[in-house]
């Protein structure tokens, strides 16, 4: 993906994972954002259970193209769910070097 | 302990046998801490000995314990200089008492646990007790599992 990144604004479609795609929408009397299809909360991601963060957790990043934005650096921002079991990251280490000699 | 990928999951990846963004029958499954993850461990037939197995959770082939991947996405890396393979976290589980667990396993189901690979292994950070209550499985903020490079 290119490195063009923007905040969400609401009115949005933004493609998440796969083939999905949702529109932002807002709440305002609690600040935070909220996604059209309730099934594909990315705030679910960011540790909250409500479906919802604060637009300032959420960045997008632009597709190769530049048809389609897509929710970026979500996990990045993500927090431990209280009690969650934190899983570790499965590393598949090529070990490479640009030059190719390593 | 440790969260590693298998040998026969990077071969299915690098192959182009596995497509790990859309692959319909990529699972995730809790092991425990009887097993030791082997980057040798090719089949879900090498580590179903050490499934999961008390109320709550129902092992085996298509067992509802074994839970799908959803939302599934593949992306690239140029800063971490990575290939990353994420997922939605699963939904919690509730667990009666009586296991021991230690690692997830994410594996593709073929038709049977002899033909179903297993892709890597997730490691827990330490022994999780079952005693009855919930149990919430984050994924980490890492991926499931990269290609480093």
């Amino acid at each position: 993906m290119s490195e063009a990144t923007r905040t969400p604004q609401v009115g949005d479609a933004i493609q998440l994972r796969g083939l999905e795609r949702v529109i932002v929408r807002t709440d305002p009397g609690r600040n935070k954002v909220w996604f059209a299809n309730p099934a594909s909360h990315p705030a679910r991601e960011h540790g909250s259970r409500e479906g919802a963060c604060a637009m300032s957790e959420l960045r997008l990043m632009e597709s190769p193209n530049g048809a389609v934005w897509y929710l970026a650096g979500a996990r990045d921002a993500k927090t431990p769910r209280a009690g969650a079991i934190e899983l570790g990251s499965a590393v598949f280490d090529i070990n490479s070097t640009e030059d190719g000699s390593g | 302990m440790a969260s590693i990928w298998t040998n026969k999951g990077a071969f299915l990846v690098m192959s182009g046998q596995l497509d790990l963004s859309s692959a319909a029958g990529l699972k995730f499954m809790l092991l425990q801490s009887s097993l030791t993850p082997l980057r040798t461990h090719d089949f879900i037939s090498d580590i179903s000995a050490s499934e999961c197995n008390v109320t709550g959770y129902v092992g085996g082939f298509g067992g509802a314990g074994r839970k799908a991947l959803t939302s599934k996405t593949v992306t690239e890396d140029d800063t971490n200089h990575r290939g990353v393979f994420d997922a939605a976290d699963p939904s919690q589980y509730t667990l009666a008492a009586g296991n021991t667990l230690r690692h997830a396993a994410i594996v593709e189901e073929k038709t049977s646990d002899a033909d179903s690979p297993v892709i890597m292994f997730n490691d827990m950070g330490a022994d999780k007790v079952t005693n009855g209550g919930t149990m919430d499985f984050q994924f980490s903020a890492n991926g499931i599992g990269y290609i480093q490079t």
